[in-house]
């Protein structure tokens, strides 16, 4: 409750900076898009269920509003199963550099409405025309297969998202949309980008970060687990042994 | 209620978690057997990782093993000079087994080698015991007598020592190499591997039976421990919070199910094991051999 209070408190103060800006003379230095993004850091905890960010700004001239929210960027492999001696086996693999875990989308009006194809494959808006460039490739067939399959993965784990919410614009100028996050939210570095589009053209663009870092006990365990294997080892060798040691006796009585 | 596994790294329901743990631990109670064989693949068919299934396992093996030894060792019924042996032959087992673990699981291909090992394995087991429990009921009464100590072609293997715990004096071999094919399972499996383990000290060795299952539980021990470690330095893959939500269950499970197993008649139990175990063997044969949803795959590489 106190959070949500600090962050509209901070949205307001934003935006009364912001239009005071935009509603001064017209100078040199005026910008056609500002925006900002709160929280700028998600915490994910053990109970962690999603949650929702807020993206907020405000454009000085006409046009659509186009969010994309993209995330941890990693190389990523591919594989597919082929049936060997009746049983399926890994056999084909293709390895894609920088594809992001994450990807999802928000906009005042339908994408198709706002920008043509060449200009939504140029901006890599929709995750149908995220760039996925491979690193290797070790299969005889055409790599587009694979490609298909890491955009068929990551939709059906909810992780590229169509459309996660609506831009809405108040008096043409403010402009503010609610992305609703998944429960499996990557953890790593994200990238909004924010685009102001008019009669098929992108006249500016605007990119805000946002970090998702794990946080809690369960952090704290898969970091030990990965930077201390031998120390975790042990640790999880001794409770074991205490675990067992107590059951064994708790129930010796009976 | 739901808990996230930090290693896994999925949630599951912390109920459904205990359940599984005391379903394992009670049908362990019931049969007197490890368990682990059931707890792998059972944790796959959940959603877990088969590696971190397996690196989990030989960690719920040291909690369900450590009381029974502790036992065993109280009465004097462990002899440690084998389970030197077993332990030196186990340390380099595991290591070895863990380190082709980590080959496989670079190459993509660890999952369909555990799949492999497991079928093959409960194949076996399943259906030595569906034979032996049927041939027992149908021979009931008509009880064959067998020496208690045969001599084969083992007892003629150099390196002899005298084993006084277990009144032998044979080769050290066998129990070196026993306890190192017991580390490659442990490694591969995340079982404790009793169940290879004691006819290989009968029936091999010629240990007598009164310090076999100390023994054994004394070698399952060590070997998993070691197996933990090496996992754990290795694939980062033993889910401490996992374990021990197993383990909890599994110990209470244990209890419940002894007093049950006292119930029904040996043949029987081993029978209604024996068709677990090719049931469990049979879901794993499905899983390798129907065609998947989705042939592709899609990983995180390891920095580039």
């Amino acid at each position: 409750m106190v959070r949500r209070i600090l962050s509209c408190a901070s949205i307001i103060a934003l935006l009364l900076i912001l239009m005071a800006n935009s509603s001064s003379p017209v100078g040199a230095n005026e910008e056609p898009l500002l925006v900002d993004i709160s929280p700028q850091i998600i915490e994910v905890d053990s109970g962690f269920s999603g949650t929702t960010i807020i993206l907020f700004g405000v454009k000085s001239l006409p046009g659509d509003i186009i969010i994309t929210l993209r995330g941890p960027e990693a190389p990523t492999m591919v594989r597919r199963k082929r049936r060997v001696a009746g049983i399926w086996i890994n056999r084909d693999s293709v390895a894609f550099r920088g594809v992001p875990q994450f990807y999802a989308l928000a906009s005042s009006r339908p994408i198709n409405m706002i920008l043509d194809t060449n200009g939504l494959t140029r901006n890599q808006i929709g995750s149908d025309h995220i760039l996925l460039n491979t690193i290797w490739s070790r299969t005889s067939d055409e790599v587009s297969a694979f490609r298909k399959a890491v955009r068929r993965a990551r939709t059906k784990e909810e992780l590229y998202a169509p459309f996660i919410g609506k831009v809405v614009i108040m008096d043409d100028s403010l402009f503010r949309a609610s992305l609703t996050l998944p429960a499996n939210l990557p953890i790593g570095e994200y990238v909004a980008q924010t685009l102001l589009v008019h009669d098929n053209e992108v006249l500016s663009q605007r990119e805000s970060r946002l970090t998702v870092k794990k946080s809690g006990i369960s952090a704290e365990i898969y970091n030990f687990a990965k930077e201390h294997g031998a120390l975790y080892g042990l640790l999880a060798i001794a409770a074991a042994l205490v675990a067992g040691w107590v059951g064994g006796v708790a129930f010796r009585k009976n | 209620m739901e808990i996230y596994l930090p290693i896994a790294e999925i949630s599951t329901n912390i109920f459904l978690l205990l359940g599984l743990g005391a379903a394992i631990g009670f049908l362990s109670g019931m049969f007197g057997v490890g368990g682990g064989f059931l707890m792998t693949p059972l944790l796959i068919f959940l959603g877990v990782p088969p590696i971190v299934a397996v690196g989990t396992g030989t960690n719920l093996i040291v909690a369900s093993s450590v009381s029974g030894m502790m036992a065993h060792w109280r009465r004097g019924n462990v002899d440690f000079r084998i389970g030197a042996l077993l332990f030196s032959g186990g340390i380099g087992g595991s290591w070895l087994g863990v380190w082709l673990f980590k080959v496989l699981r670079e190459a993509g291909q660890i999952d369909l080698v555990i799949s492999l090992f497991y079928v093959v394995f409960l194949a076996i087991v399943g259906s030595l015991m569906a034979v032996e429990s049927l041939r027992a009921a149908l021979r009931r009464g008509t009880k064959r007598r067998r020496k208690a100590h045969q001599h084969n072609w083992f007892h003629g293997l150099p390196l002899k020592m005298r084993f006084r715990r277990s009144k032998l004096y044979v080769s050290a071999l066998p129990p070196v190499v026993i306890g190192f094919l017991i580390g490659l399972l442990a490694a591969f499996m995340g079982v404790g591997g009793g169940f290879i383990m004691i006819p290989a000290m009968i029936y091999l060795i010629g240990m007598p039976t009164s310090v076999v299952v100390g023994t054994s539980l004394f070698g399952i021990v060590v070997v998993s421990t070691v197996s933990v470690l090496a996992h754990a330095i290795q694939n980062h893959n033993v889910d401490i919070i996992l374990a021990l939500l197993l383990a909890a269950g599994a110990v209470i499970g244990a209890q419940y199910g002894t007093r049950f197993g006292l119930k029904i008649q040996g043949e029987y139990l081993r029978g209604l094991l024996a068709v677990l175990v090719l049931a469990v063997g049979g879901r794993l044969v499905y899983g390798l051999v129907a065609r998947p949803d989705d042939l592709f795959s899609v990983t995180l590489m390891a920095a580039f």
